[in-house]
């Protein structure tokens, strides 16, 4: 009996009997998806790595290939580059899809079903924005790897962008209380160095949306704000007038308390956290303790008023509501007329910003260049 | 072939048992019924789970020669008894044939998508049946080792999302009320709970430290419960209302996120492992069940194989797909879990009733 057993178990366990070669897989770390109205027809282009290149250190070929192709929906596309590439696409490794306007405002419900379902793809993929609507070629010069190296850095240390995976952008679009935001993608000018063509590469300011539609793209300053609000940011910098010239700051370890009174109609948003600072152009002497002291109350007040006048304004000019402030009153008050948020309740929402951030650290130099120059 | 099994054995039975049904069937029905409130309904579960706690321990200590059958016979006749025996082999062999389709779809759905799941059941099956040929007192032994591997794989898992926890995805609590919670705690309790009674299978005399036993199961459970617990408690507060309800496995998705010291990643596959030995367990246990009945107790190589083969056919034509699967799942399963709790219910007043008689026959 046990002969027959190890013979059925033999057979069975054959992984042989379907197995792929690395050579004949192409793994995939980026996708581009677009939408042509005309044909009506989704085409994605697919970033798969090249494995001999990439091995191959002396040359400085770009270590990656492109395939593109179109169909009527995303799988029959990706099936069809697999018969172009003549390699059956990987996609565990897939960590960036980039996508446009069309498919955010017309197409997203198949973009996330097919990636979402996919078990093979990593709901942590990041996903992008571009900012062209002509997305066919925006892999064909930049490595998937630089793109995300870029967009880490810009959200780490400028608070510019903001990291959606396809997790977050699902969320966002199932949750009727929520608005989609992404980060965006710019490609320049093309530059050649070495014989070899590339873009250069911006990660562009966060979009936002209304009822999935593309509304606009945040301005710098609204972008950190937007970060800080959410609870999102690791550090960011920021300039401010300061009596006869500037000071700018870097806020870290940044905590943020939201909490909602429904009867005022008012959102109370507590900042804690951290500042060092990073440049002074102003005469004054920031070793004497009320001066610090005051340097410490004036970015305090600078940074409620300017992230409530940034609210107000993005209030204001888009009506959307990308500061999730609708889901925080869902999240006590689920029982609300939510019907008339846009109508009623957002435009007269009254925000309060209390920052308690503090000035901890300026730099290995005790007083300001300008100021020892002038006063000593 | 020793029936004997040591406590700490059936501890580990228990406890696997006990968890098996979490991950896809209990979590399918209690999200469908509470969304995010379904941590609540775990809780509710736990103390509602008493009861059949309750319900399995009185019947697990009186008669403590006897195994569950041969209770049966003793109390309601040969005709009777018998009847209730072949019920409730039939109905826990169902619970492992729902268990082995549960594992084998989440198989080629999650790790072997281009494979034909009837190559899954039947290695799954072949397992089942070597560890049954074996015996209890082997499974005990695998059980042990398989609880160790159970909860190092779960500390590995769980410890690096505590910081991906967002207590804030829970809001709003008990959006519907208490009502859906409630119901679907009632049902959890049920789904978790039921699995474990086909250790009534072993006479409390065949427990090698029996004093013991009631103690072990009581720790077993609150073990067992604060572990459903934790699962469900980490996976609804870091996918959310509306992803939870959008996955077919959050349990599995949660662990897609961890992450140790930044550079162990994608390890959802090693760690979801703690869930198919636990259901490995409940099949083994459901087989062994219904075998011990039907041969009485006797082991037949040849028996094994037909109930084994029967398993995969039943798994394979009747639960078909997914679809399939998850109305089973939601619309079946719990009444035949829970014609298992009215049976046993039944034995229990019966035992109460016999034990009474005979306390006025002493009088």
């Amino acid at each position: 009996m046990k002969k027959y057993l190890v013979i059925i178990v033999i057979f069975l366990l054959c992984g042989c009997e379907d197995y792929h070669e690395l050579n004949k897989m192409g793994i995939t770390t980026a996708m581009a998806i677009d939408y042509n109205d005309e044909k009506k027809e989704f085409e994605v282009t697919a970033q798969i790595i090249d494995i001999k290149k990439s091995k191959d250190t002396s040359t400085s070929e770009k270590a990656f290939t492109t395939f593109s192709s179109s169909s009527s929906s995303i799988q029959e596309a990706i099936r069809k580059i697999t018969l172009e590439s003549s390699k059956n696409l990987y996609t565990p490794q897939l960590h960036l899809l980039i996508v446009n306007k069309n498919i955010i405002n017309n197409h997203l419900n198949e973009t996330l079903d097919f990636f979402m379902r996919n078990p093979d793809i990593r709901d942590e993929l990041r996903v992008i924005l571009a900012h062209d609507n002509n997305i066919d070629n925006l892999l064909e010069n930049i490595s998937s790897f630089s793109i995300d190296e870029a967009l880490k850095t810009s959200v780490k240390d400028e608070g510019i962008g903001t990291i959606v995976t396809l997790n977050e952008l699902s969320d966002m679009y199932l949750n009727p209380y929520r608005e989609i935001i992404l980060p965006s993608l710019f490609t320049g000018e093309i530059v050649s160095k070495n014989d070899i063509e590339s873009n250069k590469l911006k990660i562009g300011n966060t979009a936002i949306f209304k009822d999935n539609k593309f509304i606009s793209f945040l301005s710098d300053d609204d972008d950190k704000y937007l970060s800080i609000i959410k609870g999102e940011i690791n550090t960011t910098v920021i300039k401010m007038n300061y009596k006869d010239g500037y000071i700018v700051f870097e806020p870290n370890h940044l905590e943020i308390n939201k909490k909602v009174n429904i009867k005022e109609n008012k959102i109370n948003i507590i900042i804690n956290g951290f500042t060092r600072v990073y440049e002074i152009n102003s005469n004054i002497d920031i070793e004497n303790l009320n001066i610090a002291k005051d340097i410490e109350i004036f970015f305090n007040n600078n940074l409620e008023n300017k992230i409530k006048a940034s609210i107000y304004k993005v209030r204001n000019n888009y009506n959307t509501d990308i500061y999730d402030f609708r889901y925080l009153y869902f999240k006590n008050y689920s029982n609300y007329d939510y019907d008339k948020w846009y109508n009623d309740i957002f435009p007269n929402l009254d925000i309060n910003i209390t920052s308690n951030i503090k000035l901890y650290e300026k730099g290995s130099i005790k007083e300001a260049i300008r100021y020892e120059k002038e006063n000593k | 072939m020793r029936k004997k099994i040591s406590s700490p054995q059936m501890f580990s039975i228990f406890i696997l048992c006990f968890i098996s049904s979490l991950v896809d069937i209990s979590f399918y029905t209690i999200i469908k019924f509470a969304s995010i409130d379904s941590y609540i309904s775990v809780f509710i579960g736990t103390i509602i789970g008493i009861i059949p706690l309750l319900i399995f321990l009185y019947i697990f200590n009186n008669y403590s020669s006897k195994s569950i059958d041969e209770k049966n016979i003793l109390l309601f006749g040969k005709i009777f008894g018998t009847f209730i025996n072949y019920l409730l082999a039939i109905l826990f062999f169902i619970i492992g044939a729902t268990l082995l389709f549960d594992i084998s779809n989440f198989t080629i759905s999650q790790y072997l998508d281009d494979t034909n799941i009837i190559y899954i059941l039947i290695l799954f099956g072949i397992t089942i049946y070597h560890i049954n040929n074996k015996g209890i007192e082997v499974i005990g032994r695998v059980s042990t080792i398989f609880l160790f591997i159970f909860f190092l794989l779960l500390i590995i898992g769980e410890i690096p999302l505590i910081k991906i926890i967002y207590l804030d995805n829970l809001k709003p609590i008990l959006e519907y009320g208490l009502n859906k919670p409630l119901l679907a705690g009632f049902i959890n309790s049920i789904i978790t709970t039921i699995p474990t009674y086909s250790l009534l299978i072993i006479s409390k005399d065949n427990i090698t430290d029996k004093k013991k036993a009631t103690k072990y199961l009581i720790i077993a459970y609150v073990i067992s419960s604060i572990t459903i617990f934790i699962i469900s408690f980490t996976s609804i507060s870091i996918l959310g209302k509306y992803l939870i309800n959008l996955y077919q496995y959050p349990g599995y998705i949660i662990l897609k996120k961890v992450s140790i010291f930044h550079f162990i990643e994608r390890i959802e596959n090693f760690l979801s492992f703690y869930w198919i030995i636990s259901s490995f367990i409940t099949i083994t246990m459901a087989l062994y069940y219904t075998k011990s009945i039907i041969k009485k107790g006797k082991n037949s190589k040849l028996f094994n194989i037909i109930l084994v083969t029967i398993m995969i056919l039943f798994s394979f034509y009747f639960l078909k797909n997914t679809t399939i699967f998850n109305n089973y799942i939601f619309y079946i399963y719990p009444y035949i879990l829970g014609l298992i709790l009215f049976i046993h219910i039944i034995i229990l007043i019966k035992i109460a009733l016999n034990k009474k008689i005979i306390k006025n026959e002493n009088n």
